[in-house]
């Protein structure tokens, strides 16, 4: 399991983090809620060593960060982080030679499912055709945990349906799977535990089956309390 | 290993065009650049011939021949003009083959530093691509000059031509400062060049670490890194400086290794715990 | 991507062969194509020098090197440059290393058997540090001695200037001789004095300050007076005494050019000067007139030679200091190829001769005493594509081993 623990970070005079402290499990989806500025990323990116935490510890397995973890996490980010020059069937091969997980098969697949042209360039896709592409370079990788950083934001109806399809069928399997997202609507039904931020502190962590069964409240409902007062 | 060389090759794939270009640059105006000299200068004596009455034997008899480093002064300018661009090219991608992952469309330094590998390949891979592009230029340089004494061999008149070889035209030329014939003077030249190219790379990984005040630490050290070493140089003509020359040059030598194993160790511990992407 | 990897590999192949290819080149081009063989006698004479001309160096043994390309290298070298015609501080540099660290550019130095003397003027003109080896191994001993000032301060000069130009040790004395320069009062025209600082070797003490000679400015304008120092060639050794060419020379007028048509030399003496004694004396007439036939005097092993450079064929007078007459027969050398392109060294008894004899760079050494020639070696080009040694000189430097 992934396990935050006190993580503090401060940027240009503002506490972005606060001791926030959580665990996201193998096996089940995890939702980071917040609005915006919540530190949503920050935590991320934090996991995925892209930024420094000012205190506290990031466990991964029982872990620390190191470079032989990153074989088991992925991360699909808000952003391409391949060169706009490069074409896709590029990209791909730059994900073969340096991901010893990289599983060339269901990367095929995802193209496919995605209806994805090899021979586009990165650069000109489409916001929703980048945000699949993404999807493939994050899933395509054989890990135990799986990232991803607003996965829905900016994405058409249609597009946003497969890729909650591909949620579904193909992602959790035995994975922990960590994201973020301030539309929870359309994974709502999909999300095990909830974390929500605010001001980076963590107000509220529950699991999602039990505050539905014993307290009949859905995610929003919860949110709708949290965020209004 | 291989991971290295897959990002070394990424590195120079990435640069291609831009060395392509440079590279097609210096050898047409150097070659174009020669051709236009020898043309003025072939002139210059026709014109002498006639007015004094000269055969080109009488001629050649009288003022020596014209070896091929006279001909290249000609156009100095045309010579190195291309070197001056291609340096500040170079000099240009310390710093950019690094910024150039972080700005833009794409966030490609995620992916780098994501790569499950240990980031300081980054640093290595970095520098081992910079390092075949100066040498490639360095090669090609070599190669014009070869080029340009086969077009000299067979525009100049047998009478005028003074037969070099190759080392011995580049030991008369100007240009052996960039393309020396002595080991040692290579050594200096390129040896404390890539101590500086380190130097750096750790103060752009500064100032990813610390923004304006790890690039004005980065700056400042190899600032003064730099006028330590122009000053053990002045001092070395002195003749009342307490070290001999030969131990100034030794610790300069130190100094630069010392250095050069500073910057790699900093630059590593930076890319693993405070870079930010 | 991986069929692209050509592109990688190819560049960074293609280059490392061009630069071994390059390498190996430059390598096995390192010897220059000359080299100074022996015509006759032995090369023990010619041990540490060279002849350094059309970018090689040479020594008698076979020995040969490329100079030139050392842009960054040159000043690292702990070597002098040997482009003066003295060069012997190497000499010392080599054998006493530590003693010379950083004093390899001091005014003055002087060496016997048993001491190495150094002696430098302070920058602030005021005293000047003298610096002791014993040779003999009980280390270095150091003294300041006090040197007094030029003019009277009330004269206040605009420039003045003071130089140990020469030291010398007799028995346990040191004698310091110092050139003062400075501008006379009212900013006229420059007044040099020579003075003999007289210092115990065991104390440090000044024991007398005696003044040799000092220039008087003439009230003509156009009249000035040169002094140039004759002391032993060999700036090393010891010498009793040293001598100053003193010039009175006229220019024609205000617009006059520099060239020797348009001054008159309106007074020319030699003054010789015995360190031990304290004499000082004027060459006789008959002296004078032999070196006003164009003779440079030089001064060594306390005899004066007499010889002009520039001379096709130059005869090597030996005359006696205090009288001007010939001590010996005057040594006739070879003819010269080229006029003015000529060096001569004395040195240890022998005379080295380096001029372009026939055509060709040749060195010939003859022993003093017998006239002998103990050396004769030429300049011989290995390679016939490269420049022919035909009428180019090459310099004959002192350079240690």
């Amino acid at each position: 399991m992934i396990e935050v623990s006190d993580i503090r970070k401060r940027y240009r005079r503002k506490n972005v983090l606060n001791g926030i402290s959580f665990k996201a499990e193998k096996g089940r989806i995890t939702s980071l809620i917040g609005l915006n500025g919540a530190g949503k990323s920050t935590i991320l990116k934090a996991i995925m060593g892209l930024t420094p935490v000012d205190g506290g510890s990031i466990r991964i397995g029982g872990q620390p960060l190191s470079p032989e973890i990153y074989h088991t996490i992925a991360f699909v980010p808000d952003r391409l982080t391949l060169p706009g020059s490069m074409k896709l069937r590029d990209g791909l091969q730059l994900m073969s030679d340096f991901y010893p997980r990289w599983n060339a098969e269901k990367a095929e697949d995802l193209m496919s499912f995605f209806r994805l042209e090899r021979g586009e360039r990165i650069g000109r896709l489409s916001k929703g055709t980048a945000a699949k592409f993404n999807l493939v370079l994050g899933m395509a990788q054989d890990v135990d945990y799986v990232l991803m950083d607003e996965p829905f934001s900016g994405i058409d109806l249609f597009s946003r349906e497969r890729i909650a399809e591909v949620f579904t069928s193909q992602l959790v399997e035995d994975r922990g799977v960590l994201i973020t997202t301030h539309e929870i609507g359309d994974i709502e039904h999909l999300v095990d535990r909830a974390v929500m931020l605010d001001q980076g502190h963590v107000i509220r962590d529950f699991d999602c089956e039990e505050m539905r069964s014993d307290h009949g409240k859905s995610i929003i409902d919860v949110m709708r309390e949290v965020y209004r007062t | 290993m291989k991971t290295y060389l897959k990002l070394v090759h990424l590195e120079i794939y990435r640069f291609r065009l831009v060395l392509l270009g440079l590279m097609a640059m210096t050898s047409a105006i150097q070659l174009i650049g020669l051709q236009l000299a020898m043309r003025d200068r072939l002139q210059a004596i026709r014109g002498q011939l006639t007015r004094e009455g000269l055969s080109l034997a009488q001629y050649a008899e009288r003022y020596n021949g014209i070896p091929l480093g006279e001909i290249w002064s000609h156009r100095e300018s045309w010579m190195t003009f291309p070197i001056v661009i291609c340096i500040g090219g170079i000099g240009l991608y310390i710093f950019l083959i690094w910024y150039r992952d972080w700005f833009g469309r794409s966030a490609f330094v995620y992916r780098l530093l994501m790569l499950p590998h240990s980031r300081f390949l980054l640093y290595v891979s970095k520098f081992t691509a910079l390092m075949t592009f100066v040498f490639s230029l360095f090669a090609l340089q070599i190669g014009i000059v070869a080029v340009q004494m086969t077009m000299y061999r067979l525009r100049m008149p047998d009478e005028l031509r003074v037969p070099r070889t190759l080392v011995d035209t580049i030991r008369g030329m100007d240009l052996v400062l960039f393309i020396p014939v002595r080991l040692h003077e290579f050594l200096l030249v390129y040896g404390f060049g890539s101590v500086f190219v380190l130097l750096l790379f750790t103060t752009i990984l500064m100032e990813r670490s610390y923004r304006f005040k790890g690039l004005l630490a980065g700056l400042a050290y190899t600032a003064g890194t730099l006028m330590l070493v122009a000053w053990m140089w002045a001092q070395a003509e002195r003749g009342t400086a307490l070290l001999y020359p030969s131990e100034l040059l030794a610790a300069a030598i130190a100094l630069m290794l010392l250095n050069a194993a500073l910057s790699l160790w900093l630059g590593r511990w930076l890319l693993r715990t405070k870079v930010a992407a | 991507m991986r069929r692209r990897y050509g592109y990688s590999i190819g560049l960074a192949v293609l280059s490392a062969a061009v630069l071994a290819a390059y390498a190996g080149a430059a390598g096995s081009d390192s010897n220059p194509p000359y080299k100074l063989v022996t015509l006759e006698g032995s090369t023990e004479a010619m041990k540490g020098f060279v002849l350094e001309g059309l970018g090689s160096r040479l020594s008698a043994d076979g020995r040969r090197e490329r100079t030139g390309s050392l842009f960054l290298s040159a000043p690292f070298d702990d070597l002098i440059q040997p482009d003066r015609y003295s060069s012997e501080r190497n000499q010392l540099i080599i054998a006493h290393r530590s003693f010379m660290r950083g004093h390899r550019q001091d005014e003055s130095f002087y060496r016997d058997g048993n001491f190495v003397i150094g002696a430098d003027m302070d920058d602030s003109l005021s005293s000047v540090k003298i610096r002791i080896l014993d040779l003999a191994g009980s280390g270095s001993k150091e003294f300041t001695v006090p040197v007094r000032a030029n003019a009277a301060k009330a004269d206040n000069p605009l420039y003045q200037d003071k130089t140990v130009l020469d030291i010398q040790r007799i028995e346990t004395r040191i004698h310091l001789l110092v050139r003062g320069q400075h501008d006379s009062p009212g900013n006229g025209p420059a007044i040099w004095t020579f003075t003999d600082y007289i210092v115990d070797k065991e104390s440090g003490e000044l024991l007398q300050a005696e003044e040799i000679y000092q220039t008087v400015p003439d009230p003509d304008p156009y009249t000035e007076t040169s002094v140039e120092l004759i002391a032993e060639v060999r700036e090393l050794e010891p010498s009793s005494s040293v001598m100053l060419n003193v010039k009175t020379i006229k220019r024609k007028g205000p617009d006059a050019a520099r060239s020797e048509q348009d001054l008159v030399l309106k007074d020319w003496r030699i003054i010789g000067y015995d360190y031990a004694s304290g004499d000082t004396w004027d060459l006789p007439k008959a002296g004078m007139d032999r070196l006003k036939q164009g003779l440079a005097p030089r001064l060594h092993e306390g005899k004066l030679y007499a010889f002009n450079e520039r001379n096709a064929e130059p005869l090597i007078h030996v005359l006696d200091t205090r009288t001007g007459e010939p001590l010996a027969e005057p040594l006739q050398l070879d003819r010269s190829g080229s006029a003015g392109l000529r060096s001569i060294r004395l040195e240890k008894g022998l005379i080295y001769d380096n001029l372009i004899l026939n055509k060709i760079p040749t060195v010939v050494v003859y022993e003093e005493k017998t006239r002998k020639v103990v050396y004769r070696g030429a300049v011989e080009r290995t390679d016939s594509d490269s420049q022919s040694v035909d009428y180019q000189y090459f310099q004959f430097n002192y350079y240690g081993e």
